[in-house]
């Protein structure tokens, strides 16, 4: 096994080492070749299968994921940043010429690498064998596809959204849309309804709805678009909450829009990169990404 | 002489090591991780800021999330409930535990057992070809800190317990019965493993002697380890102290340099040459006390060895297992009084508003500063100094000097070995440094 990483947190590494005795399990079923977060290592071998978390953002990683595509035999996805760009995808609502002064103010010499024009998710420079989105990914799903890939399985999963964990339910008493921090939540009351912008809809399921079940705190869509939202027009996630909130508000769309001078951030926090939801007429990302 | 990535670190770095016609060395470390965290948060909405800068790194998420959170507060006037500060102030020892936990764990640990064997054994990969018990029990602890943020926040890496003006909901009261049930036994593994380390340390007292011994100027925040405000930057030193520095002026006195090669930036203070060190080391030659009963207890046998300040910086390593008792102490006295703080309210709502500030936060690597500006509930400007940006100076020296020795050395695993112990010495993290 290889475990690379290219611009990323870090999280997703974490969450493989946060298997604790399952890690061991995983160490003993495979050799662990390449993983530079705890060992040494000049550069990835020949290896079964190859963990990539982050995406490409300069050429030092491009060359390292076409190394790693080259030498696995399986090549993975790890973490929302590689499936879909992650938060580093908002970059993608910038121009070059910001870009550059940002890279400018961070002290860029002549000698550092050459940056990518855009934030793209992995399979846009490589093919990918499978896909764990996640931020982080959820610990049991990695370690339960770890042991069917070992088992020489090719796990597939069918998705929902997270909406169908979440115990949330009931209605709001209009008003709204609301800001999370600026009013009062009911517990337990679907946050849409209650006019909080939330993107459990078009959320992939899999991380038990932890944040609006548990810690009282709108989806944010770190687990990454589902497939409906990736297929589906009408299930885009900048229209269809905009539609949910016109609904539970009774403001009409052109209103509630308003209140989201952040759209890039509220609805495509962790899509933006997405390239899916660029060419959508209605919804999408068109009007967020600048145009190289 | 070496050019490598850089291992056993967090984030993205290369080690590049080059021998000049007379025979010295010139040491460069250079990070090109950058993502470009100060562009994309402009313009988003506050709300989603600690969702944003959490993201800057895995490793120190709840710091990031927390900094975020607080300077958010701080700007726009907003007191959280008393509750939430102390239900924040348990998800911070904790926080520093794991942390501290991941670095011995992942990092240091196999560099003390075996400093003299060759880089392909001392690793976690290669303990466990020889002896899987052995890291079994090291990587307990760090399985203690994951799941006690699991436990309290829902999730070890970016969890969404607080947010601004206070707290998503209290932790359930089982969870805190199960961590306070818990807490016996890892003070017990801790303290085992402090012994070891110390135990480990006198063993290689002779790079503990070499080892990054010029002295510093330390630089730790007034407030406690644990503390979530703003309580001015204290700091003291054989090159001059600066005495505390304010809000208000700390613009003035800090002055950020680029890092040559590298994306990665320097804080300097004028007046002071070099060597500003932050982390554990730091905060202790300050403090002289953690001002909690076990803590004290292995800072006392650390003196009855050492000497007080504590010189070297492989010293460090075991005052981290005393911070993780520090902060197991402190969780067993806040879990004890968590009938009278949790349950109540949980946050105050944060008009938009105009305004402006620093956060300062005492992680487990040193100080985190973040500034905000705020308008109209909008991000206009975010800033960010980790704790990397204050030690470079420092650890590049180290370096130097363990590249000075390594010439001429004939084992090029040796140079490779003491050139990397040198570094995690600070436990960079670049994740945190290259945003």
């Amino acid at each position: 096994m290889a475990v690379v990483q290219l611009g990323s947190c870090g999280g997703c590494q974490l969450s493989l080492l946060d298997l604790g005795e399952r890690f061991l399990e995983i160490m003993e079923s495979y050799s662990m070749e390449y993983f530079l977060m705890i060992k040494e290592a000049d550069a990835p071998p020949e290896v079964d299968i190859a963990l990539v978390e982050g995406t490409v953002r300069h050429a030092r990683h491009l060359a390292m994921a076409r190394m790693t595509r080259e030498r696995a035999n399986l090549l993975v996805a790890l973490g929302t940043c590689s499936v879909f760009g992650g938060v580093q995808g908002l970059c993608n609502a910038h121009g070059e010429g910001r870009w550059e002064e940002s890279l400018s103010r961070a002290g860029a010499g002549e000698d550092i690498p050459m940056f990518t024009r855009r934030v793209m998710p992995l399979d846009a420079y490589v093919s990918v064998d499978f896909r764990l989105p996640g931020c982080p990914v959820p610990a049991e799903l990695l370690w339960s596809f770890l042991q069917q890939v070992g088992e020489g399985g090719r796990p597939a999963r069918e998705t929902a959204t997270v909406c169908a964990e979440c115990p949330r339910t009931g209605r709001g008493e209009g008003g709204g849309p609301h800001r999370f921090i600026e009013e009062d939540s009911r517990p337990g009351t679907c946050f849409l309804e209650q006019g909080y912008l939330c993107l459990g809809p078009l959320t992939r399921d899999g991380c038990a709805s932890r944040c609006p079940g548990s810690w009282d705190y709108p989806c944010r869509g770190c687990r990454g678009p589902s497939d409906g939202a990736l297929a589906f027009q009408q299930l885009d996630p900048l229209r269809e909450s905009l539609r949910r909130l016109s609904r539970s508000t009774g403001e009409k769309e052109e209103k509630v829009v308003e209140l989201f001078m952040d759209a890039p951030q509220a609805f495509f926090m962790f899509s933006l990169a997405e390239p899916t939801f660029r060419g959508r007429r209605r919804g999408g990302t068109s009007g967020l990404v600048f145009r190289i | 002489m070496v050019t490598h990535s850089l291992a056993r670190v967090f984030g993205e770095a290369y080690l590049k090591v080059e021998v000049d016609e007379e025979g010295r060395p010139v040491v460069g470390l250079a990070s090109h991780g950058y993502r470009g965290f100060e562009l994309w948060c402009r313009g988003a909405h506050g709300e989603f800021l600690p969702d944003l800068l959490s993201r800057r790194c895995g490793v120190d998420s709840v710091y990031h999330r927390m900094g975020a959170c607080i300077a958010l507060e701080r700007a726009l006037g907003v007191e959280i409930p008393e509750g939430a500060k102390k239900a924040r102030e348990l998800l911070l020892a904790c926080q520093l535990f794991r942390r501290h936990s991941l670095t011995m764990t992942l990092h240091v640990l196999p560099d003390l057992l075996f400093p003299a064997s060759d880089p392909g054994l001392r690793n976690l990969v290669g303990l466990f070809r020889v002896d899987r018990d052995v890291v079994g029990r090291m990587m307990a602890l760090n399985a203690w800190g994951e799941s006690a943020l699991r436990r309290i926040a829902g999730r070890a890496v970016h969890p969404v317990l607080p947010v601004p003006g206070g707290l998503t909901a209290y932790p359930e009261e089982e969870a805190l019965i199960g961590l306070r049930n818990s807490l016996p036994e890892v003070m017990g593994l801790a303290r085992e493993t402090s012994r070891l380390v110390r135990m480990l340390l006198r063993r290689n007292e002779d790079l503990v002697g070499e080892l990054g011994k010029t002295p510093a100027t330390p630089l730790a925040a007034a407030t406690p380890p644990f503390g979530e405000s703003w309580g001015g930057i204290r700091m003291a030193g054989e090159r001059g102290g600066v005495g505390e520095v304010q809000e208000e002026d700390l613009l003035e006195r800090v002055e950020m340099v680029s890092w040559r090669d590298s994306l990665l930036e320097v804080c300097r203070l004028p007046g002071q040459e070099s060597g500003v060190l932050t982390g554990p080391l730091s905060r202790v030659n300050l403090t002289g006390s953690y001002g909690s009963e076990l803590a004290d207890t292995e800072l006392e046998e650390l003196r009855k060895t050492w000497g007080f300040p504590l010189r070297g910086m492989l010293l460090s390593h075991a005052l981290r297992l005393a911070e993780m008792i520090m902060a197991l102490e402190r969780i067993d006295q806040l879990l004890a009084e968590a009938a009278s703080w949790s349950g109540g309210e949980t946050r105050r709502v944060i008009p938009p508003g105009i305004g402006a500030a620093w956060a300062a936060l005492e992680g487990a690597e040193g100080l985190h500063l973040y500034r905000v500006e705020v308008e109209g509930g909008h991000i206009s400007e975010v800033g960010y100094l980790s704790p990397l940006h204050w030690n470079l100076p420092g650890l590049l020296e180290v370096v130097q000097e363990e590249a000075q020795r390594a010439v001429g050395d004939v084992s090029e695993a040796r140079q490779l070995g003491r050139l990397g112990v040198a570094i995690r010495c600070y436990a960079p993290c670049f994740f945190c440094a290259s945003g």
